[in-house]
């Protein structure tokens, strides 16, 4: 694989992720004739609760995230319908305005608990778990008796098993139903008066009033209110009348609140593309393109590697244009421009970019795969976490009063964000470095005095980056109560980082620690990384504190925590037990191939 | 602790491993000047950097773990702005488990007045013996230079900055800053509509106990019981214990003691204390009953001396300024379709006779009004929005932290840059 033969892999890649994408940013589209749900999904309101104004889509995707674990539903058979038609059918299920009984025989409720099933005298639907409003109600008093028990444990402070749990967490699902079956939530936008969005039942109540009252006098109906003709016309199936209001209503928000109008149209098409999920798959791609480079040099084909190299490199360029891209198109939903986290979500997929951002860095200085692997594995396992915490939740919520400066979070968050990342990755290396030494005959002294050199660069920007935003956390602070350093678990947890970095930093120039052991300290780094980000949540103290302890997210920073200590603690056996150092000791160090050292095996 | 860290540290200095030990001093230990160089090798040594960066970080890590018992403050006074601290071991363990572990169960730790006297000694000792002045150490020396300043700010916030409170009913106008930290026994005399006479009684004094007699006091004090901290009032019924007020709200209420630094709200920076006070005629020292005076109590309770009225109230002491803010409007915004506050506003009348000054002034969340060496801050609300309330801090050490913070990032930035550059050349020639 000669002259431009090295390109071709790397090109064909490269065009392969492109086409891809673009295949799935292709939207949906109505049919022409049938109701234009899609377009409807994309009119601005406002979830009761949020304070953000967000497409009806998005709003209907997190309540059946929250209700049923996935973003659609499937009808008896099996076919597959929007979240939208789901809260419409809820909306319009309102007993004395409307009368679609649809939506107490979807089948949306997730119940798994065996011993909350046969309080509702429910079969077990392996597979599915998935049960309609109408079968709860069933045993409703049952239901209400056992959720009001379940009520007064917590009034008194008492321990829940799991049983109360799950019951009480239903209890939360029926009542997201509920809320909407009376039409509490959403606030929706009258064109006459856009700056006061009210609740949806409160504008339908208010019309049918005044109808009522415009019959007796034999007066002529007032207009009904634009959301109202929406409603009946897709509870009457009359798809023309129901396509005709929302144009009507689309063009009277363009008019009054253009620019809202024009985010949420926006976020139904960042949603239906999903870029955080298709960064996930490319991660992966980047991920298996580096094994495979890996597995070039163990088998002595170092060309090979190298064009898996650029594979890799390129894909990572193409995850992170994506992954960037759905970083700013968040800050241009939400408002805040050059704000990267506003919450716990935020510092997920922020921390999982710097970490790539620091890996395509790393493996364009290095070219070995150290970079892409460091990328691929901070990408993929942020990725998951921003999964899991966006479950059922709105990404993209308000920010209290205090937190509402656009400067400090641009500023503050985002460099001890970068400081967590860079501590992040400095970690990842240490556990490379460790696997690699340990594990495989093939780190040869060069190697080592890269891994060492890429360990301290890291380290260095981790120190930076901490420390600015540490310090700059103190100024904010300062700015807004007076008080430049208060000693709050989270300001302590950023402290900690700083210090840690620090030590390592001081350690390696006294001579304390070479190679190895910055990398069993950067381990340790880690450890306490995963503390300052959730552990000092779950204390529950504090000006930060989310007061936030699900047990499985417990049972997730344990394990990522054990995890680092048994790397770390396989890092401190002796060196004479690392298989590259035996290899090492009984061979002489081969000299590094063009002044590039490579991770060609110590006998290749 | 700290000691034996140095000595453990010296020694490792003087091994071969200390890279940067020079090793003509730590040959020759014994003349005088040697010896004084060894000590300052020792002092200065990387090795005693890394011990003491790493007793520091486990005593942020305890002092953190504290504050799940212990209200914020007294974790800052017990870990951090102290010589030593007794870290219990219970704190490792979570607390819905009934603790088995008493306090004593645990092990001496260095606090952080000792760790950061070390790191400054460490610190001018390593810049004594190794580092020159040049380019290449420029970064270095910022950043160390900046870590002084920012030490240095912690110990003047920590000896000199006073907090306190200034509320402000709508329409209404304060001249005072309650001093949270400095209860006092206020006696308040009306004068005429606008004025009142204030003669305070220090809680300090109270707390001696005795009998407190003074010129401008209206009557004789005595101090039948006197605590530091109390936890509720209750009925009398309940309480378990004898009421020792004769009269006044006392009759109603029996105050609860608990132990001093423990608090319900983990940012309740002081105690509350209570008092039975026995209050005599001065003339005839017939006894005017004793009352019971709590900082718990809302309102103060009226003494009638003779024809004379008297409001006395166990209280934060008042800091009377000679300006006065009057709250003209008070905002409070919350996200349409939720209770999330958007927006704490205050518009005050700041008006200095001496000064000159009479102004409009608007504080808001991030957004303090700097006056007179103190700085308000919008912190809360009086009730439902009734009025508003600032924190006030005076912390004449204020500006040093920008100082500091802007010398090390600097600092960071040219040694961190410097290292890179150089890298970079060696790794693309």
């Amino acid at each position: 694989m000669n002259g431009y033969g090295r390109f071709v892999l790397p090109v064909v890649v490269l065009v392969v992720a492109i086409g891809y994408l673009a295949v799935s940013t292709s939207p949906p589209d109505d049919p022409p004739n049938g109701m234009h749900l899609h377009a409807f999904g994309k009119l601005p309101i406002i979830d009761k609760g949020s304070g953000r104004i967000k497409p009806f889509e998005s709003a209907a995707r997190t309540k059946l995230m929250l209700i049923s674990a996935r973003q659609v539903f499937y009808d008896e058979q099996k076919q597959e319908h929007s979240a939208t038609e789901w809260m419409l059918d809820v909306l319009t299920s309102h007993d004395k305005l409307f009368k679609n009984p649809a939506a107490y025989d979807h089948k949306v409720f997730r119940i798994e608990n065996d011993q909350v099933l046969s309080l509702l005298d429910l079969p077990m639907r392996v597979g599915s778990f998935r049960y309609s409003m109408g079968e709860i109600a069933k045993k409703w008093p049952e239901f209400v008796d056992a959720v009001k028990r379940v009520e007064d444990k917590k009034d008194k402070d008492q321990k829940l098993d799991q049983f109360d749990q799950k019951l009480s967490d239903l209890a939360d699902h029926v009542r997201v139903h509920m809320a909407l079956a009376e039409m509490d939530t959403p606030l929706v936008i009258d064109p006459d008066d856009p700056k006061n969005p009210r609740a949806l039942g409160d504008v339908v109540s208010q019309w049918f009033a005044s109808a009522a009252e415009a019959q007796k006098q034999g007066q002529p109906m007032p207009t009904p209110p634009a959301f109202l003709v929406l409603l009946m016309a897709y509870e009457q199936g009359d798809a023309a009348r129901f396509n005709k209001a929302l144009e009507v209503y689309e063009k009277q928000l363009e008019a009054v609140v253009p620019a809202d109008a024009h985010r949420t149209t926006f976020e139904v098409a960042f949603d239906d593309f999903d870029p955080f999920y298709q960064c996930t798959l490319l991660y992966v791609g980047v991920f298996l393109l580096t094994l495979m480079a890996w597995g070039s040099y163990a088998l002595a084909r170092p060309e090979w590697a190298r064009t898996l190299n650029w594979s890799a490199f390129a894909l990572g360029a193409v995850t992170l244009v994506v992954h960037t891209g759905a970083l700013i198109a968040r800050m241009y939903m939400m408002e805040r421009p050059f704000v990267f986290v506003t919450n716990l979500y935020g510092t997920a997929i922020f921390i999982g970019w710097v970490a790539g951002l620091l890996g395509l860095a790393l493996q364009g200085i290095f070219r070995n795969g150290l970079g892409t692997f460091v990328m691929a594995v901070a990408g993929f396992i942020t990725m998951i976490i921003a999964q899991f915490l966006g479950m059922g939740e709105d990404t993209m919520e308000m920010m209290r009063a205090v937190l509402d400066t656009n400067f400090w979070l641009a500023t503050h968050v985002t460099s001890v964000n970068i400081g967590y990342a860079g501590t992040m990755v400095a970690g990842i290396l240490g556990a490379v470095y460790i696997g690699w030494g340990l594990l495989t005959p093939t780190m040869t002294r060069p190697c080592v005095k890269i891994m060492g050199d890429a360990l301290y660069g890291v380290v260095c920007f981790a120190t930076l980056f901490s420390f600015t935003g540490t310090v700059l956390g103190g100024i904010w602070a300062d700015q807004s109560w007076g008080r430049f350093w208060g000693w709050d678990p989270k300001e302590n947890g950023a402290l900690l980082i700083v210090v840690w970095n620090a030590l390592i930093l001081h350690a390696r120039w006294g001579g304390l620690v070479k190679q190895r052991g910055m990398a069993v300290l950067t381990l340790f780094g880690n450890i306490i990384t995963i503390w300052s980000w959730w552990g000092v949540n779950m204390l529950g103290v504090g000006l930060h504190a989310y007061a936030n302890t699900d047990p499985a997210m417990l049972v997730a920073v344990l394990t990522a925590v054990g995890i680092h200590a048994a790397i770390l603690i396989a890092g401190m056996t002796p060196q004479s037990m690392w298989w590259s150092f035996r290899v090492a000791d009984a061979q002489a160090p081969p000299p590094a191939p063009n002044g590039r050292p490579t991770l060609r095996p110590a006998h290749g | 602790m700290s000691q034996t860290s140095i000595t453990a540290s010296s020694q490792a200095a003087a091994s071969p491993a200390g890279v940067q030990a020079a090793p003509a001093a730590t040959a020759k230990p014994r003349s005088r000047k040697g010896l004084a160089r060894w000590v300052l090798e020792a002092l200065a040594s990387l090795k005693l950097t890394v011990v003491l960066l790493a007793l520091s970080i486990v005593l942020v890590f305890c002092g953190t773990l504290a504050q799940v018992d212990h209200g914020i403050w007294v974790v800052v006074k017990t870990y951090f702005r102290s010589f030593f601290v007794w870290i219990p071991l219970l704190i490792f363990f979570p607390r819905s488990v009934s603790n088995p572990l008493p306090w004593y169960i645990g092990f001496p730790f260095p606090g952080g007045w000792t760790i950061g006297a070390l790191l400054l000694v460490n610190l001018f000792a390593a810049h004594l013996v190794r580092f020159k002045i040049s380019w290449k150490r420029s970064g270095i020396l910022l950043i160390h230079a900046g870590l002084i300043v920012l030490m240095l700010s912690e110990l003047i916030t920590g000896l000199f900055a006073v907090e306190g409170n200034m509320s402000i009913a709508t329409g209404g106008s304060s001249n005072f800053i309650e001093r949270t930290e400095h209860m006092e026994l206020a006696v308040v005399a009306p004068v005429d509509k606008q004025n009142e006479e204030v003669t305070s009684v220090p809680a300090s004094i109270l707390r001696k106990g005795g009998q407190i007699s003074h010129a401008s006091l209206p009557f004789d004090v005595r101090v039948v019981q006197y605590m530091p901290n109390t936890k509720d009032l209750v009925a009398p019924s309940v309480a378990g214990v004898a009421n020792l007020a004769t009269t006044g709200t006392g009759l109603r209420f029996v105050a609860l003691e608990q132990p001093e630094g423990v608090g319900v709200d983990s940012d309740q920076k002081f105690d509350a204390p209570s008092a039975y006070l026995e209050l005599k005629a001065k003339d005839t020292g017939e006894s005017l009953g004793v009352y019971l005076v709590s900082a718990l109590m809302p309102n103060p309770q009226t003494v009638d001396v003779g024809a004379k009225k008297y409001d006395i109230a166990l209280r934060p002491h008042h800091d009377y300024k000679p300006y006065s803010m009057q709250l003209l409007d008070f905002t409070h915004k919350v996200y349409p379709g939720t209770n999330i506050p958007k927006d704490f506003r205050s518009r005050v009348r700041l008006t200095d006779k001496g000064n000159n000054e009479d102004r409009e002034v608007e504080i808001y969340m991030n957004a303090p009004l700097r006056y007179e060496g103190e700085t308000f801050y919008q912190v809360g609300v009086v009730g439902r929005d009734e009025g508003t309330v600032l924190q006030v801090v005076r912390n004449p050490g204020w500006q040093l932290p920008y100082i500091a913070c802007t010398m090390v990032i600097v600092g960071l930035v040219v040694h961190f840059g410097i290292n890179l550059t150089g890298f970079l050349r060696r790794v693309l020639s």
